[in-house]
């Protein structure tokens, strides 16, 4: 960009925002190089600027101000993503939603909150803790992460397997659309008429629109609550109690699986109580109607019986059930104990295929020579090896990458896809090809083009490199032209 | 097949269609779609033909196009709480094939024989039990959708937890076939409540009825459906409870101290059926041809004052409590203007004589920023408008 450019850019965005709130010196915008995805992606690409609006008409006015430029616009949340979403692959405007944490309503008879994007996801469910509600959708990183961010990726977590993931708990959005008009999108009411554009945005990775507001769905808290923890001599058969309990018509609030290479560091580090002895332990927790709730307690623990489980215990107490939770919400951290660094996988198959997809993680393991910690949702059949390395060692991220690579391609073939919760951004963007066609994408770039005709808007990320969404508008022309056109 | 699929004409705000195509693949369907493009010619989809005159005035239509026969299941698996079918299955099929596995979906489509899930999926709407069991477009795992072009295209997969790409599945949710004609459709499946009850409860006033009613929402009782309406004895309260066999007795009875702790009924009334509680509501929301039915997104705080001013209005109405909407009837109905509640601004027109849809557009206003993106989606996906035209929002 050109000095003279740059400056008037700068002048510009600081009119909006104030001087303050805009970053622009190399060592300043190098935070904003990075997320939590890998190493390979993080760290290159680096926004001409970064901003952290205030309020919505300045996310309003700072789009303006970008698109009068011609620059790409990037919205960021907490930048606790691991795919990459919020980084400058393509340079511009990083708008960065820090400041914008406020809970504005709260409406408990009508169930829903409307909050600002840069709310952290826990802050919300504490805030409205005392008023007997909770919001569902809870990431494992949902101290740091923001809610825009949850709506951006259409984010999990554990509570996902009976609550659902964010796109079931976002009533509306106020977003600021690629054309830098400020709307509001969905309402307060369970069903819009005639078209769904709010659950088109969720999971759009910020590619269709930058959240403002988010009206949310406020959930009440259950009357009883119930966490199980199960030990299994093998992953195999933890899998199966997974699979028989889902079977038996329970459906627990989550089901979480660790195994032994994680319960060694998780207890090294909290305590948990989880049994070093196992090969890998299930957190089950049931919530709902007393009755229902002491009724699934006892047929979860006869299934893990009935499985080999060597010890089930039930928590009893909140502080047990806290202490069990820590293990599983802090795991991934504590893998740091083990190795350097670690590789995320996010994949899912069919929860059936658990078993079969387990046992060719640690075929991987051995043919790699990789270290590959589990833990993960099972009951959504979501898997999350981490592969150990050391980003020091020649060659140690080549083959990381490539163990990753072959899990991938494993659990598509078991029926599986590309991605259960994280997203796709700029890490995963060429592996779509290996689950959509030409066709499928063209009408996911007839959606992208809908909105952001100019593509502007976190450009580069989601669609295959090799995929141009521009190629599909010229199939649409020849459509106009001739009414048809020949594949 | 039965007779029901082969139903034709097909009549639509007037209009009669006596051209209907069966296709019974998905060839079969690209072929149909493909000679519509070459004969420059426009269809109506339809499914089951339950509600063929929800959306704005359209056509005209040289022929439709019925999935009726698109109607297989194509996979099902309990164990991973799965299953993929074809748009012209009817809820009853789907339904009786999960209950075979104790599974179940929530829906309450009003005429199950016949309503099929594509068109359930099309019109987007579910009934009350999306309080309790979420609403259609949170179980749909993935589709597919054929464009006017007879090109296949999916989003999503078979797995329960899934952000490979975008959001499709959301996009076509309630888009009544502007964007193509929805051919599979893979859904995630639960676990059926093994005993279902309905308490109905009856007040003088609709604020008594909604008391009750909102202390049972607040409350942990985990209702499946709240459901408010006005009856001829006055109004009344209509609560669906799902529960584990061993446990519905005792629900039912704490259920009933909740409500009566926060307005004690004149009369209550309990059925094994757990379905007894949406008789009203369908009664309500079912389509009328020769009437008014409207949709109005009204908070459930908001609901007490604007229930009987609507009944004052000569509607007969109904509040899905839990999702904050209300549903109005009324069998005539001379003019929008003189319907009488300010609520109407911002109703969905479920049903309404065709003189009358031709002064509005039947899904509300849309806001101003979202209109250019709407046209282009249309234009994107059914460039020469071959597809239902004019019937869905902003008569697209
Ligand atoms: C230790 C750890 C555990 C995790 N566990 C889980 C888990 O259990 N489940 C799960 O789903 N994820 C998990 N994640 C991933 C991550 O936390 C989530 O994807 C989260 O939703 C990202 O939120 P963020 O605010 O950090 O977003 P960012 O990383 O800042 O951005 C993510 C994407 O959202 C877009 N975006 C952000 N804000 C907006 C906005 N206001 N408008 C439009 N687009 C926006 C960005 O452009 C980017 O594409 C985990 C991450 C870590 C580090
Ligand atoms: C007035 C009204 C009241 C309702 N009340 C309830 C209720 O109480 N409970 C409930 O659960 N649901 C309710 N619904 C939704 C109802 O379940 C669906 O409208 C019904 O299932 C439609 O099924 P059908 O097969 O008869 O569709 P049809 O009447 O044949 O078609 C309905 C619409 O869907 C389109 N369509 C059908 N199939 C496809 C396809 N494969 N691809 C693309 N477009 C398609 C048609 O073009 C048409 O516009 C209501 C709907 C309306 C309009």
């Amino acid at each position: 960009m050109a000095t003279q450019d740059r400056s008037e850019l700068l002048r510009s965005l600081a009119a909006v925002v104030g001087e303050a709130w805009v970053v622009s010196d190399p060592a300043g915008l190098s935070v904003y190089q990075y997320d939590a995805s890998d190493e390979a992606i993080a760290g290159i690409h680096q926004p001409v600027a970064a901003v952290l609006p205030a309020t919505a008409e300045e996310v309003r006015d700072v789009v303006r101000v970008a698109l009068a430029h011609g620059l790409p616009v990037v919205p960021r949340g907490a930048g606790t993503g691991l795919a990459g979403g919020a980084i400058a692959c393509r340079g511009g405007v990083m708008i960065v939603m820090t400041r914008m944490t406020r809970i504005l309503e709260v409406h408990e008879v009508d169930r829903y909150a409307i909050v600002e994007p840069g709310l952290i996801n826990l802050d919300l469910s504490t805030a409205i803790a005392h008023r007997g509600y909770f919001f569902a959708p809870d990431p494992a990183s949902q101290r740091a992460c923001s809610i825009g961010g949850n709506v951006a990726n259409n984010s999990g977590g554990p509570h996902c397997l009976k609550y659902g993931v964010t796109s079931n708990h976002i009533l509306g959005l106020e977003v600021v659309l690629p054309d830098g008009s400020l709307t509001w999108v969905g309402g307060s009411s369970a069903e819009t008429p005639g078209f769904d554009l709010t659950g088109a945005l969720v999971g759009s990775e910020g590619t269709l629109g930058v959240v403002t507001k988010a009206m949310v769905r406020l959930t009440r808290t259950p009357e009883e609550v119930a966490v199980l923890l199960a030990s299994f001599p093998t992953m195999e058969s933890a899998s199966r109690a997974v699979t028989a309990i889902i079977a038996d018509g329970i459906l627990p609030a989550s089901l979480e699986m660790m195994d032994a290479l994680t319960i060694t560091a998780v207890e090294a580090a909290f305590h948990c109580g989880y049994p070093l002895d196992a090969a890998a332990v299930l957190l089950v927790e049931l919530d709902g109607l007393r009755e229902t709730v002491a009724e699934h307690r006892e047929a979860v623990a006869r299934l893990c019986r009935l499985h080999d489980a060597q010890q089930v215990r039930s928590a009893t107490t909140k502080a047990e059930q806290d202490l069990l939770w820590l293990g599983r919400k802090a795991a991934f951290g504590t893998l740091g104990r083990l190795a350097p660094n670690y590789y995320l996988q996010d994949t899912v198959v069919p929860r059936t295929k658990l078993p079969s997809a387990l046992e060719f993680v640690g075929q991987i393991s051995r043919d790699f020579d990789i270290q590959i910690a589990n833990v993960f949702h099972a009951g959504d059949g979501n898997l999350h090896p981490l592969m150990l390395f050391d980003r020091y060692r020649a060659g140690e991220i080549q083959r990381v990458l490539e163990a990753g690579d072959a899990l991938l391609a494993h659990c598509i073939d078991a029926g599986g896809s590309v991605s259960g919760e994280h997203g796709i951004g700029m890490e995963k963007k060429d592996a779509l090809s290996l689950v959509f066609t030409t066709d499928d994408l063209a009408a996911m770039a007839g959606l992208k083009r809908s909105f952001d005709p100019r593509e502007l808007f976190n450009p580069d990320k989601v669609f295959p490199t090799a995929f141009s969404c521009g190629g599909f508008n010229l199939k649409q022309q020849a459509l106009e032209v001739d009414g048809m056109y020949v594949v | 097949m039965s007779s029901e699929v082969e139903q034709v004409p097909i009549v639509v705000d007037g209009d009669e269609i006596t051209d209907v195509r069966f296709p019974e693949s998905q060839q079969e369907l690209a072929e149909t779609l493909r000679s519509l493009q070459r004969d420059g010619a426009h269809a109506l989809i339809v499914g089951g033909g339950t509600r063929p005159a929800f959306g704005n005035l359209g056509g005209p239509f040289e022929f439709a196009i019925s999935t009726g026969k698109l109607n297989r299941i194509l996979q099902y698996e309990p164990d991973n709480m799965t299953m993929a079918v074809e748009p012209g299955c009817t809820i009853l099929q789907i339904r009786e094939a999960l209950a075979a596995n104790r599974q179940s979906i929530a829906l309450d489509a009003a005429h199950d024989s016949r309503s099929t899930i594509g068109g359930a999926y099309a019109t987007g709407m579910s009934g009350p039990r999306r309080l309790g069991g979420g609403s259609l477009k949170d179980w749909v795992i993935g589709v597919e959708v054929m464009g006017p072009d007879g090109v296949n295209a999916k989003a999503g997969g078979m797995v329960v937890k899934n952000v490979t790409g975008f959001d499709m599945m959301h996009l076509h949710y309630g888009a009544l076939g502007a964007f193509g004609v929805v051919t599979r459709l893979n859904l995630k499946v639960f676990p059926a409540p093994t005993a279902s009850r309905s308490i109905q409860l009856t007040y003088d006033s609709a604020e008594d009825a909604h008391a009750a009613a909102v202390a049972l929402l607040t409350s942990q009782l985990l209702p499946a459906s709240i459901v408010v309406s006005n009856v001829p004895s006055g109004w009344q309260t209509s609560v669906r409870c799902d529960a584990p066999a061993e446990a519905i007795d005792l629900l039912v009875q704490r259920m009933m101290d909740v409500a009566a702790r926060a307005v004690a009924p004149n009369a209550t009334d309990l059925t094994e059926d757990g379905n007894n509680a949406l008789s009203t509501f369908r009664a309500v929301a079912d389509l009328a041809t020769d009437g008014a039915v409207a949709r109005l997104p009204i908070r459930a705080s908001l609901q007490p004052a604007a229930l009987p001013r609507l009944a004052d209005a000569g509607w007969a109405v109904c509040a899905d409590v839990g999702s904050g909407l209300v549903y109005a009837r009324r069998p005539s109905i001379e003019s929008i203007k003189d319907a009488g509640i300010d609520a109407f601004a911002s109703a969905t027109w479920l049903s309404l004589p065709p003189h009358l849809k031709a002064d509005c557009d039947v899904f509300g206003p849309t806001p101003e920023a979202v209109q250019p993106i709407l046209r282009r989606l249309k234009d994107s996906f059914d460039p020469k408008r071959r597809l239902n035209r004019g019937r869905f929002a902003l008569g697209l």
